[in-house]
């Protein structure tokens, strides 16, 4: 109830020797609601207030036109009043409120649009908490005329940077339908007519809940908020949610927040450590380059970066990870179900995603510790349409190279990394979007003693989101790729025979991805893929060309073209059951000499849930791959040979088959999950015994194909939310090759199954955060394998003046097991939002047992020995400074 | 250098660069295998003589060798069908590199007159302890390689190392691989120079307790002596990369500047061959099976295929890649009298103790406990009154290793 207590004047006074006309507008012991109501009327202003009610001060303002506003603002600053605006609207709320509900003068203002992101960005920086519950949100006009089902799509965007969130999940609470946003924050829900609770949750999020009146197709943009954990509101965390609503099968999920806490090594954030504690997947050694993933070997694995394939995922021989922490925004790795619109390895795709930068502000951070420093920079170029983002790393690790002792092999040696991020997202207008990615990363390392290495990635592209309509939308991407190396063996400083080998992969891609909302319980995906390959498998070259001896020459470079075609389809079929299913036209054009291979793929997976919190999943894939990469180490080393496949060389292939059982308990907060699978490939590569793999012309008749027979358990609990949140795994899993045809007695091992060199049965892994306060929290990480499975000789001979060692079956002996626990305190910045900058310490200790696990065992003569890469505890400090 | 070999290093560097990265003695539970090949060592040298060695893979379990000792006859055979008889020798006479006691046994051919220009294969018979026929064997056909020519051995001073780096030229028509073994002989001498010995007293003489026990001079004195070594680690290089086939200067063995080798005198013998490619791959083989190991990128050591074959049981493995060529040598001194590079490490402890030289009981008591007398002290008289003594190994250069045994043609004048 609203009232005027005064009279309002308004009156023209001609100010007297002054050439300017002034209208002066006068109020006096007005309340608030009057006060309010000029100022829409009189300035064409979107004024909402909240009235506190204990609040009963009148105002008197009196100011010409011009300055009416400020003096009006003014005195109610003096009241105890805060006045903001936010984009063209005030708001003017009491210090000292704290808002259960929206300004209710803001839904009868005549604001139609559903987009409230504006507000409730605002109300959240006030560090109000806000439900929505009173408000109802209206999709459509409501004389549309509509039946059945409707979509609602748009984006969801971080509260206070603007930034899209990915991987939220948006579900419709009354009828199960559940969808996930994808890597531009975009989702699309078919709902029904009528009244519907549309609930989001994501990792770390307050999960929200907003009423919806849909009338037809429409648009809601919503924002979201960091969990505060004194707050926590969440009934169901994200991934728990995704378990029971999702059909595909073995898929992980990290968010930076949880990588940047697992200890490390020196202390870094890093990806691959953290997909690394993920059970089923293993590496074979602590300084290894990659990963395998369920009984997969390493290069079956792809590893995309905004869309471009990264060929080396690892700085300093594995020690730290390709990826900048501070710019990516989240990895998800798909062990089984593999998404039709994705392929090209057979066994898993890591997807890792750079954030796009903050939309409202200049931010960016910079961390320092012992061997790297890393800064990122980030904010709009144009308010409300462009970002940019643009981070680097650099080692000083040469300091710790000039400790070690003068006559060491390593005295005066360079080891160092650097890599650069940049990305511009530059938003068109509502429905469209281009973003450009920049990876640039160099490792050089250069002893005194030969040889030396280099080896770089770049990746750039472009990519266009369009929506097209309220049912369609469209992702193109299109970019280039390069992973190079190079080898330089001066042979001692010789002149004459010194030389170098250069190998280098050059991609370039077209992506197309269409989601077509086809009926409401479905949802299609089809598109086309093109890869162009230019690969160099080796140039060798003197590297003194003055005096040189050293023939310049190269293999034959290898080119082909990687087509596909795919279409996907998630099924609805009850809010209990849904199934997906897809099919990928995989072809690949090998050229000089051609020849064509084209492998239909499929992949096919249902869930079915018992109970809201209890659901069991079953999947099957067939996967092809094109690209191998031959190595006869058992650590991916960086001149290792990539090869393509040629008239010689058969694609690879292979299938899984997985199931799940998936059961959340405690409000969500914990998560069981139980998966298993099976898994056969064929024409994998191996090498055969004595193999050149570096400059081999004839490098196809040294290789064999091998069958590879997997198979495992995998069990994993999980807590996401609370002070405690972690998980722990176990996973009984075999990784096993025999070779394809029998070669008599050079057949290894005689033509049986043999180990892989990853199998590493058991697996225990422990991932944990204990939050004390805001503020402080402790990490830690613990690991426990079975050792990995590695040749021994069978005895000695001398031969040649020396003792030798006589092997005999591959991969048959096992290193002792792995055991590692770190620790790590966590000190972040308290929420003073004033602040300018706000520092983050690690302080942690890596292998705090200093156990001294073997990464290999060796022979000389009949002495036998173990390395140790990490044989004592690394402490490390990091620090993190954000503005 | 290999390129894995090289990247061994280069890992290894990685892995210093956490200065974490350590190797630890670690005792490996080795199940016994079931059987343990025949290894077939040597080469098939055309124009001379040729020594196949006959031996099998070891376990590590050395106790039950002894039951795998070799006894075989064999010929190698040409194209043209003339065979040549294998003579069974002691395998000491010809390689004297192995410090093993083992069951090895040598055949010894006379190729000398053999023509380079067909290809030979070897024929191999094996007895079992009581003289029946176990297995016969039989190499694939073999094209001799034709001789390469050494240019030079030399040397260079590296100073960033602290190093002696030797290197070989060679060049050679028509082969792209090659294979060097060398050993080397040095002359160093003792700290501590010494004129006078002390000869002890008998058993019988120390029950008398009157006699015996006198110091004397000595010519020649135990400061110089002679010690030699065999290499040991795998030497090959391959020219398929090159223009040419040839390289200069080489870089194949370091001495630390500090070593007693290069103390004095040093010598250094190459005996280079060519070798097919085959045979290249093959020893290339060996090397990352024996000396690439234990890194983390090291490659997984595997066995190639010998071409040795078992003919009478073809499960039966063979190691060892039979080659045949014509080899050549070359001899390389370095003296340190010239060049200088010698740099004296930390010398021996030294503890000097004087004694009287009436005290034949504390003289035989210091020299029982590994001592020496070097310096002779008068104090009146025309007869020395004391001795001073010192550590053996500091004046007595065959306490390191060596002998005093002068090599055949050493060139210098020491004694």
């Amino acid at each position: 109830m609203k009232r005027f207590l005064c009279t309002v004047f308004a009156a023209l006074v001609l100010g007297t020797g002054s050439l300017f006309a002034q209208e002066v507008l006068e109020v006096r012991r007005v309340e608030l609601d009057s006060l309010v109501r000029l100022l829409r009327s009189q300035f064409q202003e979107d004024i909402y207030y909240i009235k506190d009610a204990a609040e009963q001060s009148t105002f008197t303002v009196s100011a010409p036109r011009d300055a009416f506003l400020e003096a009006a603002f003014d005195a109610l600053r003096e009241k105890g009043y805060v006045v903001s605006s936010y984009g063209s609207a005030r708001f003017i709320l009491h210090s000292k409120s704290v808002f259960t509900s929206l300004p209710s003068g803001y839904f009868n203002s005549g604001n139609a649009s559903a987009d409230d992101s504006e507000l409730q960005r605002f109300l959240a920086e006030q560090s109000a908490v806000v439900t929505f519950q009173n408000k109802v949100y209206e999709i459509g006009e409501s004389n549309s005329g509509k039946t059945g089902k409707a979509y609602v799509s748009g984006h969801v965007r971080d509260v206070s940077s603007g930034e899209p969130l990915i991987g939220v999940s948006v579900y419709d609470e009354k009828s199960g339908a559940y969808t996930v946003t994808d890597a531009s924050g975009f989702y699309r829900i078919a709902l029904p007519v009528g009244d519907n609770l549309l609930g989001l949750s994501g990792y770390s999020l307050d999960d929200t809940h907003l009423n919806l009146k849909v009338w037809d197709d429409g648009v809601l943009d919503v924002v979201m908020k960091e969990k505060v954990l004194a707050l926590t509101g969440a009934v169901v965390s994200a991934n728990a949610l995704s378990h029971h609503r999702d059909a595909k099968i073995g898929i992980e999920r990290i968010r930076v927040e949880v990588i940047n806490k697992i200890p490390t090594a020196f202390g870094e954030g890093d990806i691959i450590k953290a997909v690394l504690s993920l059970p089923g997947v293993k590496s074979v050694g602590e300084a290894s380059g990659g990963f395998n993933v369920r009984g997969g070997s390493v290069d079956q694995n792809l590893i995309l970066f905004n869309d471009g394939t990264i060929y080396n995922p690892t700085h300093l021989f594995g020690i730290f990870s390709a990826f900048n922490p501070d710019i990516v925004s989240e990895v998800e790795l798909y062990k089984s179900s593999i998404p039709a619109s994705m392929g090209g390895r057979i066994s898993s795709v890591l997807d890792v995603r750079s954030r796009e930068g903050n939309a409202n502000k200049i931010a960016g951070s910079v961390g320092i510790g012992l061997l790297t420093s890393r800064f990122h920079l980030e904010g709009p170029l144009v308010k409300e349409k462009t970002t940019f983002l643009i981070g680097g790393r650099t080692t000083y690790s040469n300091w710790l190279l000039k400790l070690l002792p003068q006559n060491s092999d390593y005295a005066g040696g360079k080891a160092s990394f650097s890599d650069v991020n940049a990305s511009v997202t530059h938003k068109i207008n509502d429905a469209n979007t281009l973003q450009a990615y920049f990876y640039w990363s160099r490792d050089g390392f250069d002893f005194s003693r030969d040889p030396a290495f280099r080896y770089n990635n770049i990746n750039g592209s472009i990519k266009w989101r369009s929506r097209i309509n309220s049912r369609l939308n469209l992702t193109t991407s299109a970019g280039y790729d390069r992973y190079g190396a190079r080898l330089e063996n001066s042979l001692g400083q010789n002149q004459m025979s010194g030389y170098a080998v250069d190998t280098h992969i050059n991609q370039g891609f077209l992506k197309t991805n269409f989601h077509y909302a086809l009926i409401s319980a479905h949802d299609l995906s089809l598109g086309a893929d093109v890869i162009y390959y230019n690969l160099l498998p080796g140039a060798m070259s003197p590297l003194y060309p003055d005096e040189t001896l050293v023939k310049s020459w190269q293999l034959d470079t290898q080119q082909a073209v990687e087509p596909a075609l795919f279409v996907s389809d998630s099924w609805t079929v009850t809010p209990r059951f849904t199934l997906e299913g897809g099919i990928r036209l995989s072809g690949f054009l090998a050229l000089n000499p051609s020849r064509f291979y084209l492998n239909p793929e499929f992949r096919l997976s249902g869930k079915y849930s018992f109970l809201d919190n209890l659901s069991v999943k079953a999947g099957f894939n067939t996967m092809s791959q094109h690209i191998h990469l031959i190595s006869n180490t058992s650590s991916v080393s960086p001149i290792d040979t990539w090869q393509l496949s040629t008239d010689r060389i058969r694609p690879q292939t292979g299938w899984q088959a997985a199931g799940g059982l998936y059961w959340t308990v405690a409000n969500g907060s914990i998560d069981f999950t139980l998966e298993g699978y099976y898994k056969r490939t064929r024409h994998q590569l191996d090498y055969k015994s004595g193999a050149t793999t570096l400059m081999n012309p004839h490098l196809a008749d040294d290789l064999v194909e091998t069958f590879g027979k997997a198979y495992g358990v995998e069990f994993m609990v999980k807590k996401s939310t609370g002070k405690l949140t972690g998980w722990l795994s176990y996973s009984y899993s075999r990784s096993l090759l025999k070779e394809m045809e029998d070669r008599g007695v050079a057949t290894i091992n005689g033509g049986a199954w043999y180990n892989a060199p990853h199998d590493k049965p058991h697996e225990v892994k422990v991932v944990a955060n204990y939050k004390f306060t805001h503020r402080f929290s402790v990490s830690a990480n613990l690991e426990y394998a079975t050792g990995r499975p590695v040749t021994v000789p069978i005895g000695t001979f001398e031969y040649g003046g020396g003792t030798r060692l006589a092997y005999s079956q591959r991969n048959t002996y096992r290193i002792p097991d792995y055991f590692r626990l770190d620790l790590a305190v966590n000190i972040d910045p308290g929420h003073y939002l004033k602040r300018l900058t706000h520092m983050s310490w690690t302080v942690g200790v890596y292998n705090v047992t200093a156990r001294k696990n073997a990464y290999s065992v060796f022979f000389d003569g009949t002495e036998s020995y173990m390395l140790s890469v990490f044989a004592c505890p690394i402490p490390y400090v990091n620090l993190n400074l954000k503005f | 250098m290999s390129a894995k070999i090289a990247f061994r290093l280069a890992a290894y560097s990685a892995a210093a660069l956490l200065m974490a990265a350590c190797i630890y003695p670690y005792t490996v539970d080795i199940r016994k295998g079931d059987e343990y090949p025949l290894v077939v060592e040597g080469d098939l040298h055309i124009g001379g003589t040729s020594v196949v060695k006959l031996s099998h893979v070891r376990p590590f379990d050395t106790a039950e060798y002894e039951d795998i000792a070799v006894f075989a006859q064999g010929y190698i055979e040409g194209e043209d069908g003339k065979r040549v008889q294998g003579v069974d020798a002691d395998v000491d006479t010809y390689l004297s590199s192995s410090s093993y006691y083992d069951y090895s046994t040598s055949l010894v051919f006379d190729t000398s007159k053999l023509p380079e220009n067909q290809r030979y294969r070897l024929h191999l018979d094996t007895f079992t302890a009581e003289g029946s026929l176990n297995n016969q064997f039989e190499s694939d056909w073999i094209m001799p390689c034709p001789a390469p020519t050494i240019d030079a051995l030399t040397y260079s001073k590296n100073d960033h190392f602290k190093e002696l780096w030797v290197g070989l030229s060679m060049h050679c028509h028509g082969s792209h691989y090659f294979r060097w073994t060398f050993d080397e002989t040095w002359e160093y001498h003792s700290d501590i120079q010494s004129y006078i010995e002390y000869v002890p007293r008998s058993w019988n003489e120390y029950e008398m307790k009157e006699t015996g026990g006198y110091y004397q001079h000595i010519m020649p004195t135990y400061y110089y002596c002679w010690k030699s070594a065999s290499s040991s680690q795998i030497n090959i290089f391959t020219t398929k990369n090159q223009t040419e086939d040839r390289f200069e200067e080489l870089a194949f063995h370091t001495i630390p500047l500090s070593d007693k080798r290069l103390q004095v005198m040093y010598r250094i013998n190459v005996q280079l061959e060519a070798m097919s490619e085959d045979a290249y791959n093959y020893w290339y083989n060996m090397q990352q099976n024996s000396e690439g190991q234990g890194s983390i990128f090291s490659p997984v050591p595997s066995e190639m295929a010998s071409n040795v074959h078992c003919i009478s049981d073809p499960s039966v493995q063979v190691m060892g890649y039979l080659n045949a060529a014509v080899p050549t040598s070359a001899v390389m001194f370095y003296n340190n009298e010239d060049e200088g590079f010698y740099r004296q490490g930390p010398l021996s402890e030294r503890r000097d103790s004087t004694i009287s030289a009436y005290d034949i009981s504390l003289a035989d008591q210091m020299f029982s406990t590994g001592f020496l007398p070097y310096m002779e002290i008068y104090t009146m008289g025309p007869t020395p009154s004391d001795y001073t003594w010192n550590y053996a190994t500091c004046i007595d250069c065959r306490k390191q290793g060596g002998t005093k045994t002068r090599p055949e043609g050493w060139p210098s004048g020491h004694i």
